[in-house]
């Protein structure tokens, strides 16, 4: 099929540079991808999916070898109603070796419910405006970094490992700009809450190349680079630069959804989560490593979309899987 | 409504035949009408020489020539080799130098060919060198259908910026899949400074159906903005003419900054 030959093409190119790139350049040989579409992405599209078609999205995305996906979140139902059969998605996946598989957990109630659904991995979200932090969670930055020491108490008594995430790194849809010094001292306080992991998310997608550098200098300076990773939203199109950047300072963890799962929520209609797909591509072109077959996750971005009857946000997905035959 | 937005560079139209290009057809009129404002260039392509002269004779100051670093594509696209298109591009040349008029090359598919895959670095320096020794002023190279990644961009640009100096270079990047603004990033950061871009991304990509094709120049200059760099370029202003062209097409906008900025 045409689509499949013009996706050889594309592998082809970037395989071509895969040894000579990473060697010489400077980057990470290696970025892992932490998968957020079944959370991240779903929770922020407009339809709710069914439960077997999320267990069958994770099922798929873990055949193709990444590393970590975002489950779910133990979050009241009330609250996130797209997330409301956290337990039955825990239950239902197929777990494969290798891969993490962590869930949200706000505070200690979700991380028992995690537990007892199976988690082995959990995730605390903080924010480095004060003002989203009231209006997401209904609470300041600083009694939510308490919820979480509670979270991360339990998850050490039990050897689980945190993820955290902050919020906001780039700009707040409130406050508007945020110092990259707050962004050190949130990320700081969640690393030393013992969070092995700091994702550090521009939440409204309004970062760039610029910004982004700014605020890695300063959090670099209070969190050692293998603890960091970016989650980057595509809101203006800055993605995969921004992603580009912090790679280049040495960042190798990248959050991303598959087909760009996920709109704004801060800006109606508007793009959300940076495409996974786009995101290999570049990396591959980079010729750094990832354990990610391309093709295979574009499987999945085609089924989800196709649930969700949606057109995907993926670019390398809509080039690749319409390629008018070439003579 | 571009000329109002401080755009200092805006392609007018193409002087070929409305049989190969019948978007174009009405170059002469299109020429003859714009407002064409101080301190602003508005070059047109010509492919031969015949098209060089009605673009002067409609009042054009400033040309443009398309080569290729891809045999099969220029085969393909202007029915000869690139040697042949080269040649055919010296009488363009001549009649411009005896008329002082700039000429700026372009290269198409500099990262990779529709037709012929992988193009080599060398290839891409060795036709750029060879229409900037033929007198044009700027060499714009161009990712024609977006396969390139800041991996082969770095590559392709190391090797040209051997044989043609960084100030004469610009590249022209192709979104189609998603790579343009970590690619025109990586150029930047060796030293290009020059950027082709298209209002509301307009253009989509004839190899990829439903694929879009050029970078949205209000998503560069949100990202030069942001780098602290100078355009001069009004973003705002920028915008509009972007929805007020959308809306004429009946049709959405590529630029992912105007869908952003027009719901919030």
């Amino acid at each position: 099929p045409s689509h499949l030959s013009r996706f050889m093409l594309s592998v082809s190119v970037g395989l071509a540079q895969l040894d000579e790139e990473s060697k010489t350049s400077g980057l990470p040989e290696y970025v892992k991808i932490v998968e957020v579409g079944p959370r991240d992405g779903l929770q922020n599209e407009e339809v709710i999916v069914p439960t077997d078609i999320k267990i069958e999205l994770i099922n798929r995305l873990s055949k193709t070898g990444l590393p970590a996906i975002e489950v779910t979140s133990f979050v009241s139902s009330k609250w996130v109603p797209q997330m409301a059969d956290h337990k039955e998605v825990m239950r239902g996946i197929e777990r494969h070796p290798g891969v993490q598989y962590p869930v949200l957990t706000p505070n200690l109630q979700g991380f028992n419910s995690a537990i007892a659904a199976g988690a082995t991995e959990v995730s605390v979200f903080g924010a480095a405006s004060d003002s989203f932090s009231r209006v997401n969670i209904n609470c300041s930055i600083e009694k939510s970094i308490d919820k979480f020491e509670e979270v991360a108490k339990a998850a050490r008594n039990m050897n689980i490992p945190v993820r955290g995430y902050v919020s906001c790194a780039l700009g707040c849809p409130y406050e508007g700009n945020i110092t990259p010094a707050k962004v050190a001292e949130v990320s700081k306080r969640l690393y030393n809450l013992g969070c092995y992991e700091v994702s550090l998310g521009d939440t409204i997608g309004v970062g760039t190349p610029g910004s982004m550098k700014r605020m890695l200098e300063a959090v670099m300076k209070e969190i050692p680079l293998n603890a960091l990773a970016v989650h980057c939203h595509d809101t203006y199109g800055q993605a995969l630069a921004n992603i580009l950047t912090a790679i280049q300072m040495g960042v190798a963890v990248v959050d991303s959804s598959v087909a760009g799962l996920g709109g704004c929520p801060y800006a109606r209609g508007a793009t959300g989560n940076v495409a996974t797909e786009d995101v290999i591509y570049m990396l591959n072109g980079l010729g750094i490593s990832t354990g990610v077959n391309l093709y295979t996750v574009m499987e999945a971005g085609n089924f989800i979309c196709t649930a969700l009857n949606k057109k995907t946000n993926s670019k390398v997905a809509q080039a690749s899987f319409n390629i008018r035959t070439v003579n | 409504m571009l000329s109002e937005t401080g755009l200092r560079v805006i392609e007018a139209t193409s002087f070929v035949s409305p049989r190969w290009v019948p978007q174009m057809a009405d170059h002469t009129e299109v020429m003859q009408g714009i407002n064409k404002l101080p301190g602003i260039s508005y070059p047109v392509l010509t492919p031969n020489l015949k098209g060089f002269q009605a673009a002067v004779a409609a009042g054009a100051k400033e040309v443009s020539i398309f080569g290729a670093a891809s045999e099969l594509f220029t085969k393909k696209n202007i029915n000869c080799s690139i040697e042949e298109s080269l040649e055919r591009f010296e009488e363009v040349m001549a009649a411009a130098r005896a008329a002082s008029i700039p000429v700026r090359g372009y290269v198409s598919c500099v990262l990779g060919c529709p037709y012929e895959g992988k193009i080599s670095a060398a290839k891409v320096a060795e036709v750029s060198k060879k229409m900037y020794s033929m007198g044009c002023y700027e060499i714009s190279l161009g990712d024609t259908i977006g396969i390139g990644t800041p991996g082969s961009m770095k590559e392709m640009l190391t090797a040209v910026m051997k044989e043609v100096p960084v100030g004469a270079l610009a590249v022209h990047c192709h979104d189609t899949y998603g790579q343009a603004l970590a690619n025109i990033l990586v150029a930047l950061q060796m030293g290009v400074s020059v950027v082709d871009a298209s209002v509301a991304g307009l253009g989509g990509c004839p190899y990829a159906q439903g694929a879009s094709g050029n970078v949205a120049t209000e998503d560069l200059v949100y990202m030069l903005n942001g780098l602290g760099i100078h355009t001069g370029v009004d973003l705002q202003k920028l915008m509009d003419t972007g929805t007020f062209i959308c809306n004429a097409l009946n049709r959405r906008t590529n630029s992912k900054v105007s869908q952003a900025t027009c719901r919030l």
